[in-house]
């Protein structure tokens, strides 16, 4: 790790080479289902958002994608049957607008952060390295969206911990 | 007239009872004597480095810098909350060589952060699990601080 760039290149995670905890595999679980609704949110807030917007929301949308399918590959070879998407997800607030749009976007990557915040100490290793850029780039994406949003302020002391 | 052969004997015998005697004071002078400090804890170079970065933001009282030093502060409480012995209890440690510089410009405070993320990258990487989860939210924090400080 050299910066703290995204990288969406995540399909070759090493979540899958070595035997989870059971511990770990509850929390790619959760991890799982964040990943899935993060798709869900991308897929119907993009359309309102300005040209870099969807560039930005088609970026994190293959990120998440990459992230989903290193999860399923994981949990598939633990032997530990993934849980498919739900069809549909009930939005936090109504999607009306841009600014709605950039608001569901953080409040999204907000949860995925935080889920897989909560997977470091389940893994070590490489396996940890690939939770935290996974975490790092939600939090990351999250503090892009809130600063288009005009969300203040646009980080925290503690990305993805739940008050 | 003492032959020296009675000489030795009595000189002797006042070295078993003086050893008798002052053995005891002795040991009993070990219970009162102070105990060694406990080795700092292996964060202690990390959380001096916390402090430093937060001290590089002190003058500058723009919104956005101060959610930036406030996070280094509150990242500093939170290691001192886990760290054992806490910081001050311990054996002096030097500072680093990032704790004692001391950057003013942006760049070279955009570059502190930078070298300030990857150690908590790498100490997140190699830390126990109970606290891997701190230090990774330090790291994804100072990720975070790079993002908002472009």
């Amino acid at each position: 790790m050299t910066s703290p760039s995204p990288s969406p290149s995540a399909s070759a995670s090493p979540l899958a080479q070595k035997p989870l905890t059971a511990a770990g595999l509850e929390r790619l679980r959760a991890t799982l289902a964040a990943e899935n609704a993060a798709l869900f949110a991308y897929g119907r807030l993009g359309v309102l958002l300005d040209a870099k917007g969807k560039e930005e929301a088609r970026a994190a949308e293959v990120a998440h994608r990459a992230r989903r399918d290193a999860i399923v590959l994981a949990l598939d070879e633990a032997k530990a049957s993934p849980a498919p998407a739900e069809p549909g997800y009930v939005l936090p607030f109504p999607l009306t607008d841009a600014a709605s749009a950039q608001r569901l976007a953080a409040h999204v990557e907000e949860g995925v952060a935080a889920n897989w915040r909560a997977v470091l100490r389940t893994v070590e290793g490489a396996q940890r390295k690939a939770a935290l850029d996974a975490y790092s780039d939600a939090a990351l994406r999250s503090t892009r969206w809130r600063r288009l949003a005009g969300v203040t302020p646009v980080t925290t002391p503690f990305p993805g911990r739940v008050a | 007239m003492q032959t020296p052969r009675r000489t030795q004997r009595r000189a002797l015998l006042r070295a078993v009872v003086g050893a008798a005697v002052v053995a005891p004071a002795l040991a009993a002078c070990d219970l009162f004597k102070p105990e060694a400090p406990p080795p700092p804890d292996p964060l202690t170079g990390f959380y001096l480095d916390t402090l430093a970065l937060a001290a590089l933001y002190q003058t500058d009282s723009r919104p956005l810098v101060a959610t930036v030093r406030d996070a280094h502060k509150a990242h500093a409480a939170a290691l001192a909350a886990i760290m054992y012995p806490p910081p001050g209890s311990a054996a002096p440690v030097p500072p680093s060589a990032a704790a004692s510089a001391a950057p003013a410009t942006p760049a070279s405070v955009r570059e502190a952060e930078q070298k300030a993320w990857q150690k908590a990258v790498d100490a997140c990487l190699t830390a126990p699990a109970e606290r891997a989860t701190l230090l990774g939210e330090i790291a994804v924090a100072r990720a975070c601080h790079l993002e908002v400080l472009r």
